[in-house]
């Protein structure tokens, strides 16, 4: 099978700055696949590089098998990007922009083509106006349209929900999930806002100072997999956690539980399981200070790796 | 490559300035071709003017001995006078009266503004598509980047040449309209003290071509500088001031050193070949044609390769 997109040691050098190092990363098709890094870590460069608007120094990108350094014209044909701000021809109508953008393709592409895209995106109304009147969120979603155009086999978006409303972002996630899973699309994301790489993507790799610092699945990273309401993290802190662990034990054999520290006993729980243990608990005169949720989200985890790693790069830095 | 070229007019359709720049052109040809009729009294020939060019060449030989030392004015005089005696001697009356053809030359300098107008074109048409941000969107498609260019450049030319035609077509259509068709076709051109006939109308689109060559140079300047620096202001700031100021500096260089001849500006008017003198002594239409072709080649080259190679931020 190949892979969607295939990053192998790719380095991108800009006079004696290194911005990209040895970036090697395997997305497969059909997958989500999120770019997560703090400002200035190189996502965008590799971006750039993936959709053929900057070089590569050394190493190559294959999509779809194909590497861009030999044929970049075959493998812009099998993609569709957004990069950075949806940016138009301002001049002109929405539809203008979209025809002029499917000329620019090899493959021809027909009116009806180009009517469906603008309905699927939820521009119809709109797309006779020009391109000044829009808004950032309408802008966007031309910007899907544009990218969508010619069937490309592989998506690479770029900040994507910038500017859209809370119900546009759901609509924009609901319609990325379903392109990867019934059209067996290859998406990449980059995006700032992390609840929304948690929400959209099956997996993640994380950048910083132009390294791979990992790649993990969202199940991994959250306990939850894209789409589906699963067990949860919950911290409960009572008087005595490893008592009540033992009690739990033998009560509820197949509950996760596990003490941390002396008052805090960690449980992978659902709501109903949740009740219950409370209950148990409460039953057997253990006393309970608190029940919260313990869930670590994406944002946590972004936080504690790339300060863990920022740590020991400083670090390094320092000796 | 036809399809890029298309999708560059498709854009330039749509923009309204660019029907304006024409309408710019057809008024100031109307406007010229009043100016015209309004002031024909003073050209009107008078029946003895066979006395008064001799007359006149009396005068300018008078005044030879005294340009002695100014070869320039020295070689005006001279192909002056020329010009006047072979009109004695074969009975041409002064083309002073104004034809369709005598006014069609008087508005070749008009040229020159839709020179400017079409290096407003150049000058955005590669960096608006980065300061829009819309180069992203074009560059990540199929298309390669020298191709893409290309069309671009074929587009401002198509649309030069198109201001140009129109220059001309309106100007015959005002021309015939106001003053009438004239009685002789025929043109005097003197070089070295020779005179020769031509057909006005050779002459003319001679005479027209030459005087686009200048346009096409600088139009390929405010390009090429486009396409470098990615900055409408930049590039149409720079190649403005080389057309306006680049004529009277190589002129005044051309007084002093040989080498002005390598300028650019000493080898764009053509026109000189033919009838009047070469900026510097010794140079030869061919010496010209080569220059303006290396300066193209230059400009087009430096366009290309930045162009191609360049990350796109």
């Amino acid at each position: 099978m190949t892979l969607g997109i295939q990053l192998k040691n790719v380095t991108k050098k800009i006079g004696r700055n290194t911005i990209i190092d040895q970036l090697s990363l395997d997305i497969h098709k059909g997958e989500v696949f999120g770019l997560l890094g703090p400002n200035g870590a190189g996502k965008t460069t590799t971006i750039r590089m993936m959709v053929g608007l900057m070089g590569i120094t050394s190493g190559d990108i294959l999509i779809d098998g194909i590497s861009i350094s030999k044929d970049r014209s075959a493998t812009a044909q099998k993609l569709g990007a957004i990069v950075e701000n949806p940016d138009f021809y301002l001049y002109m109508s929405g539809l203008d922009n979209l025809r002029y953008f499917a000329k620019l393709q090899d493959k021809k592409i027909s009116r009806q083509t180009i009517d469906d895209v603008v309905r699927t995106v939820g521009l119809t109304e709109s797309i006779q106006k020009k391109v000044k009147t829009y808004s950032l969120g309408m802008k966007q979603r031309l910007g899907l349209a544009q990218s969508l155009l010619h069937r490309p086999n592989v998506l690479i978006l770029d900040e994507p929900t910038n500017g859209l409303d809370p119900a546009g972002i759901r609509e924009f996630r609901e319609y990325i999930r379903w392109l990867a899973s019934e059209q067996n699309m290859t998406i990449v994301v980059s995006s700032h806002l992390l609840s929304e790489i948690e929400l959209m993507c099956d997996r993640i790799a994380i950048i910083q100072n132009g390294r791979l610092i990992r790649t993990e699945t969202i199940q991994d990273t959250t306990g939850r997999t894209a789409g589906v309401q699963p067990a949860r993290q919950v911290v409960m802190e009572l008087a005595d956690s490893r008592k009540a662990e033992q009690f739990l034990q033998e009560k509820l054999p197949t509950l996760e539980a596990q003490p941390r520290g002396q008052q805090e006993l960690l449980i992978q729980a659902d709501k109903e399981t949740t009740a219950k243990v409370v209950h148990l608990l409460a039953m057997q005169n253990h006393a309970i200070y608190r029940v919260r949720d313990g869930q670590q989200t994406l944002e946590d985890r972004f936080l504690e790796i790339t300060n863990e790693k920022g740590e020991a790069h400083a670090h390094a830095h320092s000796q | 490559m036809l399809t890029l070229i298309r999708n560059e007019w498709f854009k330039l359709r749509k923009k309204p300035s660019i029907y304006l720049m024409a309408i710019i052109i057809v008024l100031l040809v109307i406007a010229t071709g009043m100016i015209g009729k309004i002031t024909e009294d003073a050209h009107s020939v008078p029946d003895n003017w066979q006395e008064n060019l001799a007359a006149k060449n009396e005068q300018l030989k008078e005044q030879q001995k005294e340009n002695a030392n100014n070869p320039i004015l020295t070689e005006n005089n001279r192909n002056q006078i020329a010009v006047n005696n072979y009109r004695i001697e074969h009975d041409i009356k002064p083309g002073s009266e104004l034809s369709v053809w005598s006014y069609t030359v008087e508005n070749v300098p008009l040229i020159s503004v839709a020179g400017l107008l079409v290096m407003i074109i150049a000058a955005g048409i590669v960096s608006s598509e980065f300061s829009g941000g819309t180069i992203k969107l074009m560059m990540i498609r199929p298309a390669a980047r020298w191709k893409v260019l290309l069309a671009k450049y074929l587009t401002v030319l198509a649309y030069g040449l198109l201001l140009v035609v129109l220059l001309f077509i309106v100007s015959l259509a005002v021309g015939v309209i106001l003053f009438g068709t004239g009685e002789s076709m025929i043109h005097l051109t003197v070089n070295n003290g020779v005179v020769a006939e031509e057909n006005v109308l050779v002459y003319l689109l001679r005479y027209f071509f030459f005087s686009t060559i200048d346009l096409w140079m600088m139009v390929s300047l405010a390009f090429a500088l486009s396409a470098i620096f990615r900055n409408t202001a930049l590039s149409l700031g720079v190649s403005l001031f080389a057309y306006l100021m680049g004529g009277t500096f190589t002129s005044l260089l051309a007084e002093r050193f040989d080498w002005t001849k390598y300028l650019l500006f000493a080898n764009t008017d053509l026109n000189r070949y033919v009838s009047g003198t070469p900026f510097v002594e010794g140079m030869t239409m061919t010496f010209s044609v080569v220059m303006l072709f290396l300066y193209l080649t230059v400009f087009l080259a430096a366009a290309f390769m930045t162009f191609s190679k360049r990350d796109i931020a």
